[in-house]
């Protein structure tokens, strides 16, 4: 079902999973590993024109997804899909739901707004962005944003705490030749720690502690995928989506951008990758929506649509169905 | 004398095209917004804009599908870097399907990403990047059975 309205309600559904959302969910569970299944349960329409940027799920199953002309998109738990207008000023980095409302991080400015559940925007705060620093991510976590960007004097890729009071760095990306090709990564969570998946060949995972910044590189890919013929010439065109953390095993999607292969792979326990699944599909793996065994997808099936897949470790029963 | 001339003719036809790419975008625009319901595909990345090569000169060619005309130029030497709704971002995926990303700043050639009637069912920019395409029915259904059901 596709629904368009302004505001109100929806938002303030959005805002009800804030409470339990953060981190109680993956402490609590053991971090397992090993193969998984993936089973599409729902599908849901996305309007023409609208490319996710990002998603920000809550425990009751509604979501948050923003795209990067600044559409903002709340859907429930029935999966009706509520466009949540902002001014045109505003393009989000990033999207944190909040009790108060959901914290917008505008991509150009580093202001920090905060969309209230009755509709009302103001700005609470200001990242501070140095005159040649470009904002390409910002993740809300722990009443802060983690502020992912690329420094164009020094040519690095940057990630950045933006708390009260806390401006430190944690991570600051190899010097590149020159600004087009600074390393670029995309920041999602787990439960051991931010991970930083880097978007271009050779897709290096790096996961990264969020408060002292120690980092953990991850055995790359690459050395994996001599098995699926992947020409070194033709990684020019691919694309690593971010990370997906399913407890211990991380999914990330490897995008030919020429064609519709995909490869899927799997990271195990031991943060090598044990499986390499391709695909012939326009698919990727966006996010774990926590509170329910599910991974949420995206594919080009006519339209983009989203696709919420029950997951289980291989081996393991079906769950009952209710 | 004659290469000013011809100059200053070049530099006249850039800016009549500078000029008149949004007008074109923006009406272009409205016609597929009003054939939304065609079966159309319009990619995202859509507004997006890249340099096209025009005698030479590299000049800035916006898209064609509404939302954003936010196609920036400088006089001349005219690409900038980024336009708000894509450029910024653009060399991170924007659409996580895969298919559909614009991928480098300011180095995509000729980039039109609305697909008309009659156009053929795949585009691509100058790096081979599918940036618009039309799916059959039977690709329809064959994603959906692909996708359906994965063990990684």
């Amino acid at each position: 079902m596709r629904q368009f309205s302004t505001l109100a309600s929806p938002l303030a559904l959005a805002l009800g999973l804030s409470a339990a959302f953060p981190l109680g969910w993956v402490a609590a569970q053991e971090c397992r590993s090993g193969p998984v299944s993936l089973d599409a349960r729902a599908t849901l329409v996305l309007p023409a024109t609208f490319g996710v940027r990002g998603v920000v799920p809550g425990p009751s199953g509604s979501l948050v997804l923003w795209s990067a002309g600044g559409d903002l998109f709340s859907i429930d738990r029935e999966r009706s899909l509520t466009r949540i207008l902002l001014p045109d000023s505003i393009r989000p980095a990033g999207v944190g739901l909040t009790d108060g409302g959901i914290r917008l991080l505008d991509q150009a400015t580093g202001r920090d707004y905060l969309l209230r559940p009755d509709g009302a925007i103001e700005q609470v705060g200001q990242a501070h962005l140095g005159m040649a620093e470009q904002l390409d991510q910002a993740l809300w976590r722990r009443g802060g944003w983690i502020l992912a960007l690329r420094d164009l004097a020094s040519r690095r890729f940057v990630v950045r705490r933006s708390f009260p009071g806390d401006k430190r760095e944690l991570f600051r990306s190899a010097q590149s030749d020159s600004i087009k090709t600074i390393h670029r990564y995309q920041i999602t969570e787990s439960s051991r720690g931010l991970l930083l998946t880097r978007s271009m060949a050779p897709f290096t995972v790096i996961r990264l502690d969020p408060s002292s910044g120690a980092t953990d590189t991850l055995a790359a890919p690459l050395a994996s995928l001599d098995q699926v013929n992947l020409p070194a010439d033709s990684l020019f065109h691919w694309r690593a989506l971010p990370a997906v953390a399913l407890d211990c095993t991380l999914l990330l999607t490897l995008s030919d951008l020429s064609s519709d292969r995909r490869l899927l792979v799997r990271y195990g326990a031991g943060d090598r990758v044990e499986r390499v699944t391709e695909l012939d599909a326009p698919l990727g793996l966006v996010a774990r929506l926590p509170g329910e065994d599910a991974v949420l997808g995206a594919r080009r099936a006519g339209e983009l649509e989203l696709v919420w897949y029950d997951w289980r470790w291989v081996g393991e029963p079906n769950p009952p169905t209710p | 004398m004659r290469a000013r001339l011809s100059l200053s003719a070049l530099c006249l036809v850039l800016l009549t095209i500078i000029a008149v790419r949004p007008a074109t975008a923006q009406s272009l625009a409205a016609l597929a917004a009003a054939n939304t319901a065609t079966s159309l595909m319009e990619k995202t990345g859509a507004g997006c804009w890249g340099c096209e090569s025009f005698g030479g000169w590299q000049i800035c060619h916006g898209g064609e599908v509404p939302g954003y005309y936010n196609c920036s130029s400088t006089v001349l030497n005219t690409c900038r870097l980024s336009s708000p709704g894509c450029g910024a971002g653009a060399a991170l995926p924007l659409d996580p399907d895969g298919s559909a990303q614009y991928v480098s700043r300011g180095s995509l050639l000729g980039v039109q990403v609305a697909l008309h009637d009659g156009d053929p069912p795949v585009r691509r920019n100058c790096e081979g990047v599918v940036v618009a395409r039309k799916q059959t029915s039977d690709d329809i259904l064959s994603v959906r059975i692909r996708t359906g059901s994965l063990t990684l």
